[in-house]
């Protein structure tokens, strides 16, 4: 039996003239009050030569403002008992803080300060630069495999919107200089280029007064240009293999251009990735691992981005297990699912699957925040997220075969293998 | 808008609550978290059974055992375990911590009643085929194999070694060596055991009452072995002679971890409270002294924190960060130079009440999802606090002076109570230690090599 229905978040749109968009959401469970602000700038809006500055400028953001010196903005919500971050992937650039509800005049201050004015001196955005460049390795350097997941998407895409890293290049990172930074703010952080979603322990009516306080008299100057993110077909398939010094198992990864985001088939390919990697039942999980100890961990599904995505599986690979034979036999799964196509007892496991996590992402006012924010910022509506389960209930099977029979084609993928060279 | 940040209005209040706990006959502490706003439940189960419990001649066993449970019962497969976890959507997980182990599902509401039948029949029933278990051994091997090229896991095990020398705390991980000798038989003999009543909470937390959650759990655990107290497992740790300062060879690392370790106090004891405050001040986050200097100045590393471990025994205070190879000296002579400060500039009242407002606010957090609330009271029973602890958390925290944080530094924040570890390319940094005493060089094995 599946689960057919889930609470609905209830929730208020509104608009302020300067452009910014709202989204309140009540829910008064709990004293806390979150806040996301999403800014449509990501790394695909970055032009060459400047790759990683979205990024960059994200950690200008806690750099100073009009109002307040470097770091007071964290110093501000740490004294309230808050938490804050901000996060830039290759569509947005989010700003988040989660409060006890007392201090939601702060966080709604903090961040129209921030997106009124911006002072930050050539020695913090020099501070910044080093630290993003400790973040690059931190993250990619020195990790396992880190190398080949930044090689991925150059290789993968034609299109450098898309190709490029979200962290950039150490090249383009020294070259960032601080004029762009204004610009850049100019450009893009205004109110008509942001959504502004508040969840939590609020009234409605009393915030969104509030909410003109703080943002009515910030004027848009922003003109930001959605980027080209068309991606030619593919027609033939790309591989290269990486040596990894610091990895110590081999390591396949393999990425099929897949429509964009939100899409049917990508509703339809999340599905597939349910039946074909997820839990030790999955199809994958049972030949590669459970009946062959072939591999040692794996992972699949869309990579979540707003334009051209790529379904992407990673393997990780027994030593003396050649790549070549993973590869082969994901090649059969792939064939065995487009003949057959998958079973009830498949279609209902990953129903049931999809139902437990979107019930599961409603548990804190945080993901609801970040899951009206992502849905309001991108698709103009954030009543899609009241519409999942719907559209993953609307998948059958034939869809799922029909997706997998039209995308996961060979011709369609991009594979990196990864050769470890123990570190030793 | 004003050019100065607003205040705070009223606040609401936030209590902890009460959690109702009942005893089924075999013993069994059931608790429950009662919240009906989301049709999904947790149960979890905790048992005294830890990486300290395993036996001297072989650290894995205890996880093995807990690991292996759902590799088969006695009327049902592992393949049909893994199917029906599957089928029900059910989140599982199996965790062996230092002196405790968690098994955990999470499920939807309608699932309950087959899912904690499948519970309950992989905690009791368990066979341990060793055709199953087999497989998992290959599977781990290579996660043995793989956690050796992460630096984290590097100074982690070594910094434990060096804390704890040859006590049970010290033991992170284990061997290749241990792994080829466990089997069936052996995880079957622990698991008879180890694995009961005695000591183990059950936790239901979600859209169900406390009745309905005895009456279930009475159900699916009312058989489940009542057992009988365990001799405790270990000594008392000795007190560490240090500081000592440890180097990792990792070749072609382009960055070296840092991991300063510290031994401070069990959680049971009244003053840690104080140790979290005086942690805060110094590492405990982005507005912490260690962050402000070491990135937000000097722009060594993309984050630096201190956080802290209670243990029953003994806990553990770590700084941690990844820096530039070139300023691992200058990082270290930086660490040191804040756990000094701390000693010498205690906060001032902005400081201090920041860092206790984060403290509770991280707290507060805690309280918004059933279970979290569960976890943080199976914890507290777990470790023995009072009753109180948590109903009285906030207050406590806010009662800590600068004094009591400086004191707490001067006790704690000592060079013989230190392990320093780095984890990086030797070349690089092995001139850098010289400075800070003897090095002792370890390969990613954890060999000694110099």
């Amino acid at each position: 039996m599946v689960i057919s229905s889930i609470p609905r978040l209830t929730f208020t749109e509104h608009q302020l003239e300067n452009g910014l968009r709202v989204v309140l959401q009540e829910n008064r469970r709990t004293p806390l009050v979150h806040l996301s602000l999403h800014y449509l700038i990501g790394s695909s809006y970055e032009r060459k030569g400047r790759s990683g500055f979205a990024h960059l400028f994200e950690h200008m953001m806690f750099q100073g403002s009009k109002n307040l010196p470097k770091n007071e903005h964290g110093k501000l919500i740490d004294g309230a008992g808050g938490r804050w971050n901000a996060s830039t992937n290759k569509d947005r650039t989010n700003y988040y803080e989660t409060v006890p509800s007392h201090y939601l005049d702060l966080i709604l201050w903090l961040e129209a300060d921030r997106m009124e004015s911006l002072k930050v001196t050539p020695e913090n955005f020099e501070n910044q630069r080093q630290t993003v460049i400790e973040e690059k390795k931190q993250s990619y350097d020195n990790r396992p495999y880190g190398t080949a997941f930044l090689r991925f998407d150059e290789l993968a895409y034609e299109n450098w919107a898309y190709a490029h890293s979200v962290i950039g290049s150490i090249e383009d990172l020294q070259e960032a200089e601080l004029e762009h930074a204004v610009e850049f703010h100019r450009k893009y952080y205004g109110p008509g280029n942001a959504t502004l979603v508040i969840t939590g322990d609020i009234v409605q009516s009393e915030v969104l007064d509030k909410i003109r306080d703080y943002f009515e008299g910030i004027s848009d100057n922003t003109d930001a240009q959605q980027p080209d993110l068309d991606e030619p077909q593919q027609l033939e398939e790309k591989l290269e293999s990486v040596a990894d010094p610091l990895a110590v198992l081999p390591a396949v990864i393999i990425g099929y251009h897949i429509p964009p985001l939100g899409s049917t088939d990508d509703y339809a390919l999340a599905m597939a990735a349910l039946v074909l990697a997820d839990g030790d039942s999955s199809r994958f999980y049972r030949r590669f691992v459970y009946e062959n100890n072939w591999i040692a961990g794996l992972i699949a599904g869309s990579n979540h981005y707003r334009g051209p995505q790529l379904f992407r599986a990673w393997f990780q690979i027994q030593q003396n297990v050649p790549p070549a034979k993973i590869l082969e036999a994901m090649e059969d799964e792939l064939d065995r699912l487009k003949e057959s196509g998958i079973t009830d007892a498949e279609l209902e496991k990953a129903r049931n699957q999809v139902a437990h996590r979107l019930v599961a992402q409603m548990e804190r006012v945080s993901n609801v925040g970040e899951l009206l924010a992502q849905y309001s910022s991108f698709f103009d509506d954030p009543n899609l997220a009241n519409r999942q389960l719907e559209r993953f209930l609307a998948v059958s099977k034939e869809q799922v075969q029909l997706a997998v029979q039209r995308y996961l084609l060979r011709e369609n993928r991009t594979v990196i293998t990864v050769e470890p060279g123990a570190v030793q | 808008m004003s050019t100065q940040p607003p205040p705070p209005s009223a606040s609401r209040n936030i209590d902890y609550p009460e959690i109702p706990l009942t005893t089924l006959d075999n013993g069994l502490r059931v608790l429950c978290v009662e919240a009906h706003h989301l049709p999904r439940i947790t149960i979890l189960a905790a048992l005294p059974v830890g990486r300290v419990s395993n036996p001297n001649d072989n650290f894995g066993l205890a996880q093995f055992t807990l690991e292996t449970l759902k590799e088969g019962t006695k009327s049902r497969s592992s393949r049909v375990i893994a199917e029906q976890l599957d089928q029900l959507a059910i989140d599982f997980s199996a965790d062996t911590l230092m002196e405790h182990s968690l098994l955990s599902m999470t499920l939807l509401e309608s699932n309950l009643k087959a899912a904690l039948e499948l519970f309950a029949d992989i905690l009791l029933n368990p066979v341990f085929p060793d055709h199953e278990l087999e497989k998992v051994k290959v599977r781990w091997h290579s996660h043995l194999v793989s956690e050796r090229s992460d630096p984290g896991f590097l100074a982690n095990e070594r910094v434990f070694q060096e804390l704890f020398p040859g006590h049970p705390y010290s033991r992170v991980s284990f061997s290749l060596d241990h792994l080829s000798q466990l089997d069936g038989e052996k995880a079957a003999h622990f698991h008879k055991s180890r694995f009961t009543c005695h000591g183990s909470l059950l936790l239901l937390a979600g859209s169900l009452d406390l009745e309905e959650a005895a009456r279930q759990a009475g159900v699916a655990l009312g058989q489940w072995n009542a057992g009988s107290p365990v001799d405790k497992d270990f000594p008392d740790p000795r007190p560490l002679q240090g500081p000592t300062i440890s180097l990792v060879h990792r070749p072609h690392s382009v960055q070296t971890k840092v991991l300063v370790g510290l031994r401070t106090l069990p959680q049971s004891h009244p003053q840690h409270i104080d140790l979290q405050v005086m942690n805060q001040v110094l590492g405990g986050g982005a507005s912490a002294r260690l962050f402000l200097n070491l990135r937000e100045k000097r722009g060594f590393t993309y984050g630096v924190y201190s956080s802290i471990q209670g243990y029953s025994q003994d806990g553990v205070q770590s700084i941690s960060c990844s820096v530039r190879n070139d300023k691992t000296g200058e990082t270290l002579k930086e660490i040191y130079r804040e756990m000094k400060g701390m000693q010498e500039h205690p906060p001032d009242s902005e400081e201090l009440d920041r860092c206790k407002s984060e403290i509770v606010g991280s707290f507060i957090r805690r309280m918004e999802t059933p279970s979290s609330i569960g976890s943080l009271e199976l914890s507290r029973r777990l470790r023995q606090l009072p009753a109180n602890y948590y109903r009285d958390f906030i207050p406590r925290v806010n009662s800590i002076t600068e004094e009591a944080v400086s004191e707490t530094a001067k006790r704690f924040l000592r060079p013989e109570r230190t392990s320093v570890v780095v984890v990086g390319d030797r070349p690089e940094i092995e001139e850098q230690l010289k400075p800070f005493g003897t090095v002792g060089v370890y390969d990613t094995d954890g060999k000694r090599i110099d």
